[in-house]
Formats: C-alpha cells, structure tokens, sequence
C-alpha cells in the first residue's frame, strides 16, 4: 500500500501559513478527480477573486500532458501543486504565465480570462519558469530593469536593490546572468517575478539548486506576497516545504489533480489511489 | 529496484586498457555514434536521417561514375579550376578556425565530463567539419568536373586537396585553441588574425594578395590530376601525397594540440569568464524600446555577432582579391546573407532561456515580432557599416545611393526570412563558442534559398529600367508582411522555441 511520507526539508521561513481549508480535504480525499472538477470555485464557497483553472488542458502531438485540470486558488492563499516528474506540473504553469497556449480549457485571475493574448492578465502575473527565463549576456541589474519597464513599475530600483540584498544577490548585481551558478539563476527568476508585486505568482519548482538560507528568503517572500493578497502558486518536490508554506496541496498524476487539501490533512492520511510515492528517508542508507 | 543492483553489480571496462588497435578501434566507434547522434539529432527523424545519407551516398556515386564515362567519351575541358579552387581552399582552411563548421553533440563542452581520449575528439571535430555544408554541397560537383576532365583518376588528388584543407583548418582551430585564448575566445581569435593577416597581404600586395594560393595548393592537385590522366603514376601519387600532407602533419601533431587545448579549455573555465561583467547602462522608458534594447545588448556581447562584424570586414578584401570584378550588390548580398545566418536564422537563439521572458511580457505577439525585427535589422545594419569600412579599405566602389537603396531593401528581406527561418526551425546554439549555425540542416537550407533567392530576384527587378527600385521596394514590402503575418501565427503556439530553449517538449 502507497504510503506518503514528508521527509524532513530544508530550513524555512517562521511565518507558516494559515491552514483554514481542512474542511476541502476531507471532501476531496477519497473522492478522486471527478469530485475535484465541476464548479470547485463554488464548492470551496470562495468568490470569483483569485485563480480559477477550469478543464485546462494541453496536447503535445499525441500525448495530452495535462487533462481537464480544475483548480481554485483564493486570494492571499499559498497553492503547492505536487507530484511526479512529468507530470504536468510545468506545462500548467506555463499555460497559466501565457506563455503557452492551452489545447482546451480555460483560467481566470479575479474573474479575467488569461492566455496567451490576455495582455492584462499578463501584466499581473509573476513567472518562476522551471528552466530559462533569463538572458545569458545582460546582467542581473539589467533584467531588474527590463522587467520594470515592462511591467511599469513605479520606484523600481530600490524594490531592486532589496529584492537582490534579500536574495543574497547583492553582490552580483551587474553580473551576467551567463555566468551565474544554477542556484542564483534561480534566485534572479525569482527576484524578476517578484519585482511587479504580480497578482499572481508562478513558482515553478523556484526551491531547486537554491541553498538553505535561500530557500529560507524565498519562502519568506512568497508569503509575504501571499500576505497582501497575490494568489501564489507553487510546484515543488521539497515536501517539508510545502506542508510549512501552503495552504493548500494539489496532487496532480498524469495531468490531472487527484487529490486537494491543506498539508496538514496530506500529512496524515495516506495518499488515495496511489497519488504520492512513498519517499525513502536517507536513513534507510545510513550505515550500509 | 533489482535492476539497478544488478547494474551496479555488472563487470566495467576500464577505458584505458587494451590494445592500440582495440583502442583505435573503440574510438572510431564512439567518433561515428557521435556523428550518426549529431545527424539524427538535426531532422529529429532517424529514419528520415538515414534515407537521407543513403541518397546522398547513391546520388554522389552515380554521378562520380556518370562523369568517368562521360570522360571516356568526350572528356570535358574545364579550364576555371583554379579560380575556383583557390578560393574554396581558403573557405576550408579557415572555417574551423573562425569557428564554422561541426555539430553539437560531440563539442569538447558537451564531451568534458566524459572519459574521452584526444583522439576521439581530434577526430570527431574533423569528420564533422568534413561532413559540413560546405564540403557536401560541393565536394561532389567538383570531384565529378575533375573526373570528367582527367580522369577517374583525378579523384584520389581531388581527395587529397580536400583532406589538405581541412587538416589545415583543424591544426589552425585547435592550435589557436591551446595557445592564442582558451575556453570561449578561439573563434574571435581566430577571426580576428584572420582579418588582420589578410589586410595585411592586400595591404602588401594589393589585389595580388592570395594569388599564391592558386599556385600552391591547387596547383598541386592540378598537376597531380594531369600526371594521372598521362598515366604517370609516380608524380600523380606524389603531388596527391603533397596535397594531403597537412592531414598527415595533422595525425601526427594532433593529439598532443588537442590535449593542449583541451586543458587550456578547463582552466579558463575553471578560473571563470573575464567578460561576466556588463556596464551599467539604463534601458529606455518604453517597455518595447527597453525590450530591443535589452536584446541588441545580448547579441552585441555575443562572440558570434563579433565575429560576423570582422568576417563582414574581411569579405572586401577576399572579394577583391579572388573576385576582382565582383559588383558592389554582389558583396553586399554576400556579405548580409553570410551575416544573415549567423544573427537573423538564430533570432531567437540569442535570448536562450530569455525568449520565455519575452513571451511571458505583457506584450502582443503582433509587437513582440516587430520588436524581434527592429533587433534583427540593427544588428545586421551594424554588419552593413563594416562591409562598407572594409570595402573603402579595399577600394572597393560601393556606387553610391543606389547601392545604399538596395542593402536596405536586402536588409528587410534578410530579416524576414532570418525570423520566419528562426521561429519555424528553432535550435538551441552556442553563440559565445561560435556552433552558431541553427542546428537543422534544413533550416540552413531554408535560409540560405530563401535569402538567395530574395537576393537574385532584387537584384534582377533592381536594374529594371524605370521604376526598377520602386517595383522592388513594392515586392520587399509585400513579402515582409507575408513572412511577419506567418511569424505571428507561428509564436501564437510558441511550443516549438519553447522546447529549444526552455526544455519543453
């Protein structure tokens, strides 16, 4: 039998988040996906303010990577979407940032449709992408000021300038982005995606390469976001994390969430229909 | 879980050991699955890859045959070998140098973290090159012109020469490599003595300057392949020998230039780039303005676009030299075609892991294209003004406003066919260490029959008495929002530059 098991993580940041949504997971963790699609927004009995994902779906050639995904995201709420790689953890976000088109389906942000084309949700929403997101030959300081410029961002540089003393960053401000660690690349996407105080903010796997002290800032930062009312949506496989920063977890297997619900619930039942591997504790290795 | 015991449990063989045969062998074995994975990888069709290889194979070998018995028959009495020879030597002998040629898949980065000998990279890097544009399209023609005038024997100096050629290239690529600048500055090296030593000799010897090459060379193979067709077999296998002998220095001396320059490689890697810091210059206010400001930085910085900015310098002095009668709309359409490929078919390229960046910005796609397009047509003006000083250098007359109206009209068609070629066959490229070709064979196609066609067709409508310029600019104009409408519809699914550079399949 599947068994879930939250291995310890890395350190993270004082201020976990509320966990006020029990009452979703114990209508949803033996109900499957059908339970989960048709009108979540409505059953969670939350307004149209937030992130709405109806039968989102995406084909690549034969293959469909994400199938019918339904979700609700209020607003101010830390969302964690969890699961296997290759899952279509990332071609969600991607479709979410308008970067890809979705196949069928749709998705609002406070009630405005979003796409490729929704240039007013664009303008509202932060992406963490999982890889690229960054020029190799302009410096970090540069891509801080493009994305001002994009996003008019009134008083930029010195949000700048705390952003990359926040991520630790500060020292390498006019460095090519080229020439940066995998670990800080990941910290400047996230410093590019914070700099608009977005609506909403894609994470998409933003703890991975990052050190300790790291993902302890961008936790820090994704709460804080969450705090003033941006819908924060995040995919990572830092399970400690996520039961500390979300309020709420989508476990999501071959394109469709399977199971929904504060981490708190997920932490203490086992997982339906084999939605999450059980995850070997390094100290089964210890002292081979 | 028992799999990957049973793995980890099975016998391993250590490269190092065996017989120089077995080595040898080992190491040709690893050079052609490098290749076959580098070809494959190009159409992303294996099967496709292979029908293709194999009609090249029959139509090259049909051809061979058809021009030994056309000799046979009526032997042809092709005179132009050496102005066309001589030139094609020096393509040959500096492209690997400069940076051109090779794939991907076996570049000494790609291969660092793996146990691979010297050899293998030696000889991988000079199949590859071999097996380039450059020599498939025309190796052939000419071997079959060659064999059609002396002889079938005429093949083994016509091999001899091209083996010569590119053994010249590897040596010079991988000495520079070892010596002049490790890590990532070998073609900018390259180029730049390049440029430097040929304006030196037009500087010398004017318009004289490389008439050396027809007699060393290529006179050479000439007299080889005359001795075979008197059947003279001493002198035709010795001048063929003579030809070749850059490979043979090349076997000998290669191992111990690769080694070096592979180490050098490492410890500039390993100490870091010198070039990490970017000057602190604002952005302009309007986000589209900040947009292309921010993508001309990237491509100015790349090592690519700064070798393109001296081949377009050196391109006057070659004209002059080997081409002495080469129009001022030729050099031109040469010289923004070859720029073209570099900057306008690797559009997006520059930007790798930022073109998300880009389509994520709350931007339409209809302004993103134009915005990708100001990019384009700034970079390649930039190429425009170093033809234009190379060729005043040269003494070259460019003829004035006329010239001017029909670069800017090439301008625009090379822009287009650059984006709609870089958005339709994306490819992640290396432009700082100059595998800055697309990676897609047929995107290279693509590009290089459109833009010459472009070319050809301007530059006939072009003369057209009365109106000739406004007849051009009409068609320009009509093509452009032809390839910008198709750009469009092509990044409304960006999937495709997605899976390039942002690792989606």
């Amino acid at each position: 039998m599947p068994v879930m098991l939250f291995i310890e993580g890395p350190p993270v940041h004082s201020s976990a988040r509320g966990r006020d949504n029990r009452a979703v997971w114990s209508v949803m963790l033996h109900g499957g996906v059908d339970r989960v699609r048709g009108g979540a927004a409505t059953r969670y009995g939350e307004p149209a303010a937030g992130l709405v994902l109806l039968n989102l779906t995406r084909t690549f050639g034969a293959r469909t990577v994400v199938k019918g995904l339904t979700l609700t995201a209020g607003a101010g709420q830390v969302v964690g979407l969890l699961g296997p790689n290759g899952c279509g953890k990332s071609t969600t976000m991607k479709m979410l940032s308008g970067v890809l088109a979705a196949t069928s389906g749709s998705f609002t942000l406070d009630g405005t449709p979003g796409g490729v084309g929704a240039l007013g949700v664009k303008a509202r929403t932060g992406f963490i992408p999982d890889v690229g997101g960054l020029f190799p030959r302009l410096s970090a300081w540069e891509h801080l000021e493009l994305c001002a410029r994009l996003f008019a961002v009134p008083n930029w540089k010195v949000r700048a300038a705390g952003l990359l003393a926040d991520l630790d960053l500060d020292s390498a401000t006019h460095e090519r982005a080229g020439e940066f660690s995998h670990g800080m690349s990941r910290k400047l996407s996230a410093a590019i995606a914070l700099l608009p105080a977005p609506a909403l903010l894609l994470a998409d796997e933003p703890f991975d390469g990052v050190d300790a002290s790291g993902i302890d800032a961008l936790c820090a930062l994704f709460a804080g976001s969450a705090d003033r009312g941006a819908v924060v949506l995040i995919s990572t496989h830092l399970l400690g994390v996520a039961e500390s920063l979300c309020d709420q977890v989508h476990l999501v297997r071959a394109g469709t969430v399977v199971a929904a619900g504060t981490p708190a619930d997920l932490a203490d039942a086992e997982s339906p229909a084999g939605t999450y591997e059980r995850v070997p504790s390094a100290r089964q290795y210890a002292g081979r | 879980m028992t799999g990957r015991l049973a793995l980890l449990g099975s016998p391993t063989r250590s490269a190092g050991r065996g017989t120089a045969a077995g080595r040898l062998r080992r190491d040709v074995g690893v050079v052609i699955w490098l290749e076959g994975r580098d070809l494959a990888g190009m159409t992303r069709r294996p099967g496709l890859a292979r029908a293709g290889v194999a009609g090249y194979v029959v139509a090259v070998a049909a051809l061979l045959a058809g021009a030994s018995y056309l000799h046979g028959v009526a032997p042809l009495a092709v005179s132009a070998f050496g102005s066309t020879l001589a030139p094609l030597w020096l393509l040959w002998a500096l492209l690997p140098a400069i940076g051109g040629g090779g794939g991907v898949v076996e570049s000494e980065s790609a291969l660092a973290p793996y146990p691979v000998r010297p050899q293998v990279h030696l000889l991988s890097s000079w199949l590859s090159a071999a097996l380039d544009l450059q020599y498939l399209a025309v190796v052939p023609g000419l071997a079959a012109a060659l064999a059609a005038t002396y002889g079938p024997a005429a093949l083994v100096p016509a091999f001899g020469f091209v083996v010569g050629a590119s053994a010249i290239g590897q040596l010079l690529a991988w000495a520079l490599g070892g010596g002049l600048r490790p890590a990532r500055g070998v073609g900018l090296s390259g180029t730049a003595l390049v440029v430097v030593v040929l304006a030196a000799m037009f500087l010398a010897r004017g318009q004289e300057a490389l008439s050396g090459l027809g007699v060393w060379p290529t006179g050479w193979m000439l007299t080889a392949c005359r001795a075979g067709a008197a059947g003279s077999w001493g002198p035709w296998l010795v001048w063929s020998l003579v030809c070749a002998s850059p490979g043979l220095v090349l076997v000998g001396l290669g191992t111990p230039l690769v080694g070096r320059a592979l180490l050098s490689r490492a410890a500039g890697a390993a100490s870091g780039s010198s070039g990490g810091r970017a000057p602190v210059r604002g952005l302009p206010r309007w986000p589209g303005a900040a947009l292309v400001a921010a993508a001309i930085r990237g491509v100015l910085r790349s090592v690519a676009f700064r070798v393109a900015v001296l081949m377009a310098l050196a391109i006057p002095f070659v004209a002059a030299a080997v081409f002495p009668g080469l129009s001022a709309t030729a050099l031109v359409s040469i010289a923004l075609i070859s720029g073209g490929s570099s900057v306008a078919a690797n559009a997006w390229a520059f930007d790798e892991g930022g073109v998300v960046l880009w389509l994520s910005a709350p931007v339409s796609v209809l302004r993103l294209v134009l915005l990708r397009a100001t990019v384009i047509v700034v970079c390649l003006g930039f190429l425009l003004v170093a033809v234009a000083a190379g060729a005043l250098a040269a003494r070259v007359p460019l003829a004035g406003w006329g010239t001017a109206g029909f670069a800017v009209q090439l301008l625009l068609v090379v822009t287009a066919v650059g984006l709609r070629t870089a958005t339709k066959y994306p490819a992640a490229a290396d432009l700082d260490s100059l595998r800055g070709r697309p990676t897609s064979p047929w995107a290279v196609l693509t590009y290089t029959v459109r833009a010459g066609v472009g070319a050809a067709v301007l530059a006939g409508v072009w003369t057209v008495p009365a109106g000739g310029p406004v007849l051009a600019c009409a068609g320009v104009g009509l093509y452009c929002l032809w390839a910008m409408r198709a750009v469009v519809r092509s990044l409304r699914n960006p999937a495709p530059l997605l899976a390039a550079f942002a690792g989606v399949r």
